[in-house]
């Protein structure tokens, strides 16, 4: 493998890592503050990406499509927290995974309603489609917009957390609920809003991924695992885990199934080895996620609870 | 008293229309192939054949899940596992059944015992997450495997053969897979009411006092989780015979998530819930595909609804929601113990271990910029009181939490006996004869009081690895109990749900499981708290009969029973101790006078 192969797989895995922050983000949130475990996160993902391809394809805009699909999932993310959601807040875990699991069974019902069972496509906007030189490198300008937008909305939400006036309820609420709620803050309201915010950035992952996977039924899942294995490296409840252990999974899971296979042959037999790298590449981040488990149960940046 | 009554009583009733309609909905089931209607309909066998393989792997989430309070996601593993162990074996040419259930059962068994060691390292969230994402890594390993199929899965390349039967056959498939489920529910009905189960449920209900009481309550989950992969698995091995097919789908989290459904649908924690979650969600799902092609449409909001409204599932709302009662003697007046209270009787003070003798030195806690516990050194030995008194944030609860282990100190050593007990996990210390109780009340509220001083008696005993024998039937286990019952002073409520026992008496039945799990150290964190004068006396009286035969620890505010009670007296005062003497010096001390009991005293 030539290094110049290497540094594409790497971008490639930064790339994925960016994604997997802005799904991490929304949901390590909702959790740390909300005490919610919400599965449906991967049915915002896909809501998101099925809503900004069609918006594309109808105006022929990219960013105007961008521009719409935000205040979009920003009601869908609200109105589901008004209308079931926050009658769950104080339930135990099991009955919040239960309703999550129905809504995902609803949406993918819906967009396969609305858009079919086959998948359907996204073009890369005209402006992206070339090349960028980097390093001596051609990469594609579509996934380094997805890395820097990504890295973009990691500061903005780093921002919002600990500079705005918001943000500082949002941390107070974080630990201590009651306490502002009895400060007269309006705790639903505020709840709503988290809400809305993660189902937002889960939509714009799936609008970054939409011109670079195929928007289809059922993708929000398998991203939404990858999230979880994510949240528990990094510590569920923080902002800055979710960051670190996104990049960290990203480029292990992406290196890891570019380099392992070529890797087995250099020790076994080309056949077996066909068959157990790929299998051994997607164990990586789960062998990962134990080890990390093993050392540090409660994940590399474990939040402080008062 | 009559009110508890009325209450086990329709508690009684209710369980026997529950026992009712069970018998009924396993006689239609045991029945069903014999109507020639169903054996000529391949379709409605085949449904009912599913519902009850399904409800066999959710009877082994619900172990998990309703008995233990383990929320597995993902559960669906074990399942394709056995479907995979059926399916792997025939592909080569194997097609001994039992050779397939075997390779299920060690197969998932070892699965079970190596994620579940890892997923149990955490607990709430992060458990759900984790055995979701074991199950997604196995999903990805099989779609990955293509000798196997891969993603497109493997046709059964011949059914399971029992001796000669051929699980081909529809009727035979439905029969055997009916009997396993018969099987896996009388197992069931008998491992929550043994030692064993008592040990999970005990878990689930009140983590921390079941380690109090000496109870390695990881050790017992592990063991539950691993064989609830056991019994999942073998329902796999069923499921393929009825599907003929393995896939990697079979183990997605949409599998593992209908699991969830059918336990929670059905009625958690009680012991037929899972056959009537699976017969409610898979019949449902059935009607709902005549209506339209997008059922799902209408299933997910359903179960949006399910989760928002049920607590306790079919099972409850048929009568067997209280789940113990159907095991409960009838609550007749205990006469076990004749002798006087005051004496303490063979049975408990047999459960006495030698006398003891504790000591700590120099013993520190540092809570951020907060100083706990600030260089505490201090003796207790059996025949006396050691008193620790001081303010409201003396550090006198986390002085009592560092002694029995919950809290790590950061320096200082304990010694019981001379052995160094500093860095011994909870139920060790425990086990060792160091015995605490609570100063906010901590009781398995579930749970009768008998229920909850045997299962003190049962971590002494050891012995919490038997699966059959129902607790309610062993002598060894209630006599004791109902001894310290009585030394407590609560034997008449000793078959009250201890939820609803008064305040003061659930102070008294703390004090019966301190008693009754062998204690050689008490360590009381203000046993009179909320207390009324009466039963404050009463407790007094009773700590005075505990001071010949124990080493006693006593943190409490009321000044009255501590100079009354106490052979020495130590002051806390930010979690240092200012003085420690006989009460009569700490009665003379100017500084403690000053520092606690006020400048007027």
């Amino acid at each position: 493998m030539s290094l110049n192969l290497f540094i594409i797989q790497a971008l490639n895995g930064l790339q994925l890592g960016v994604l997997l922050f802005l799904m991490a983000a929304g949901l390590t949130l909702v959790f740390g503050i909300m005490n919610f475990v919400n599965l449906a996160h991967g049915s915002m993902y896909m809501m998101g990406a099925f809503i900004a391809a069609a918006l594309y394809n109808y105006t022929g805009s990219f960013l105007l499509a961008a521009l719409l699909v935000i205040p979009i999932m920003m009601l869908v993310g609200m109105a589901l927290d008004w209308l079931a959601l926050n009658k769950l807040y104080d339930r135990d875990h099991l009955y919040q995974v239960l309703a999550t699991f129905g809504l995902i069974l609803f949406f993918n019902e819906l967009a396969r309603m609305i858009w079919g069972p086959s998948p359907i496509y996204m073009d890369v906007p005209d402006a992206l489609s070339g090349a960028v030189k980097l390093f001596g490198i051609r990469y594609p300008a579509y996934r380094l917009l997805i890395i820097v937008a990504g890295l973009a909305v990691a500061l903005g939400c780093y921002l919002l957390v600990h500079h705005t006036r918001l943000g500082m309820l949002l941390r107070a609420g974080a630990t201590h609920r009651d306490m502002v709620g009895a400060l007269g803050v309006n705790i639903r309201l505020l709840n709503a809003l988290l809400f809305g915010l993660g189902a937002v950035l889960a939509a714009v992952a799936g609008l970054l991924a939409g011109p670079i996977m195929s928007v289809q039924v059922g993708m929000g899942e398998p991203i939404l695992i990858l999230t979880m294995v994510v949240i528990v490296i990094g510590g569920i409840g923080s902002v800055r885990g979710a960051f670190y252990a996104s990049l960290i999974v990203g480029v292990v899971d992406t290196l890891g199934r570019t380099l392992l296979p070529s890797l087995l042959r250099n020790v076994m037999e080309r056949s077996s080895a066909d068959i157990a790298g790929p299998a051994i590449a997607s164990m990586m981040i789960y062998i990962l996620m134990a080890v990390v488990l093993a050392l540090r149960p409660r994940g590399l940046f474990p939040v402080q609870r008062g | 008293m009559s009110s508890a009554i009325a209450a086990t009583a329709s508690r009684g009733l209710k369980a026997s229309r529950g026992r009712w309609v069970a018998l009924l909905v396993l006689a239609l089931f045991i029945l069903l192939p014999a109507f020639s209607v169903f054996q000529e309909n391949a379709f409605t066998l085949a449904l009912m054949s599913r519902i009850v393989i399904l409800a066999i792997a959710a009877v082994a989430l619900n172990l998990v899940l309703g008995y233990g309070g383990m929320v597995s996601f993902g559960h669906a593993l074990f399942l394709g596992l056995g479907v995979y162990s059926a399916a792997i074996p025939a592909f080569h040419g194997v097609d001994n059944g039992f050779v397939h259930l075997l390779i299920a059962i060690t197969v998932c068994g070892f699965t079970g015992l190596v994620t579940g060691a890892i997923a149990l390292r955490t607990q709430g969230i992060a458990f759900i997450m984790i055995t979701l994402a074991f199950a997604q890594m196995f999903y990805f390993v099989f779609v990955s495997l293509s000798p196997y199929g891969g993603d497109d899965g493997l046709r059964l390349a011949t059914a399971s053969r029992f001796g000669d039967v051929m699980l081909t056959h529809p009727v035979w498939l439905y029969g055997i897979s009916m009997a396993l489920l018969l099987l896996a529910l009388g197992a069931m009905h008998r491992l929550v009411n043994s030692r064993f189960g008592m040990a999970v449920r005990g878990s689930r209900i009140n983590e921390t006092r079941m380690r109090a009481l000496g109870f390695p309550t990881a050790r017992y989950r592990l063991a539950a989780y691993v064989l609830s992969a056991m019994l999942c698995g073998v329902a796999g091995v069923l499921y393929a015979n009825l599907t003929q097919f393995a896939a990697p789908s079979y183990m997605s989290w949409a599998m593992s998530g209908e699991l969830i459904v059918m336990v929670v649908l059905g009625g958690m924690g009680s012991i037929m819930g899972p056959l009537y979650g699976a017969a409610a969600l898979l019949l449902t799902e059935e009607a709902l595909k005549t209506v339209t092609e997008h059922w799902m449409i209408i299933l997910g909001p359903s179960i949006v609804a399910v989760a928002v409204a049920s607590r306790r599932g079919i099972a409850g709302l048929l009568g067997a929601g209280g789940q113990l009662s159907a095991a409960l003697p009838p609550p007749t007046p205990e006469t076990a113990s004749t002798h006087e209270p005051g004496v303490l009787s063979d049975a408990l003070s047999s459960q006495d271990g030698h006398p003891a003798k504790m000591s700590v030195r120099g013993l520190a806690k540092r809570f951020g910029g907060l100083l706990a516990t600030d260089d505490v050194s201090l003796e207790l030995e059996s025949g006396q009181i050691h008193a620790v008194i001081g303010p409201n944030g003396a550090g006198k609860s986390t002085l009592i939490g560092q002694l029995a282990g919950e809290v790590a100190p950061d320096s200082g050593t304990i010694t019981l006996d001379g052995q160094d007990i500093t860095r011994l996990p909870v139920y060790s210390r425990s086990l060792a004869g160091l015995k605490r109780s609570y100063q906010i009340t901590s009781v398995l509220p579930e749970f009768t009081a008998l229920e909850n001083v045997m299962l003190a008696v049962q971590a002494h005993q050891g012995h919490s690895f038997h699966f059959w024998k129902p607790v309610h039937r062993q002598e060894s286990l209630k006599e004791p109990a109902l001894a310290a019952l009585q030394e407590a002073g609560l034997l008449e409520h000793a078959h009250t749900p201890a939820a609803v026992l008064a305040h003061g008496q659930q102070r008294q039945l703390e004090l019966a499981m301190v008693l009754a799990g062998g204690p050689r150290v008490l360590l009381l964190d203000e046993p009179m708290a909320g207390m009324s004068m009466a039963e404050s006396r009463q407790m007094t009286e009773v700590l005075i009969r505990l001071r010949e035969r124990y080493a006693i620890l006593l943190v409490e505010h009321d000044m009255e029973a501590v100079f009354r009670l106490a052979d020495r007296v130590s002051v806390l005062v930010y979690g240092r101790c200012i003085a420690s003497g006989s009460p009569e010096e700490i009665r003379n001390n100017a500084e403690v006078q000053r520092a606690y009991l006020g400048d007027e005293a």
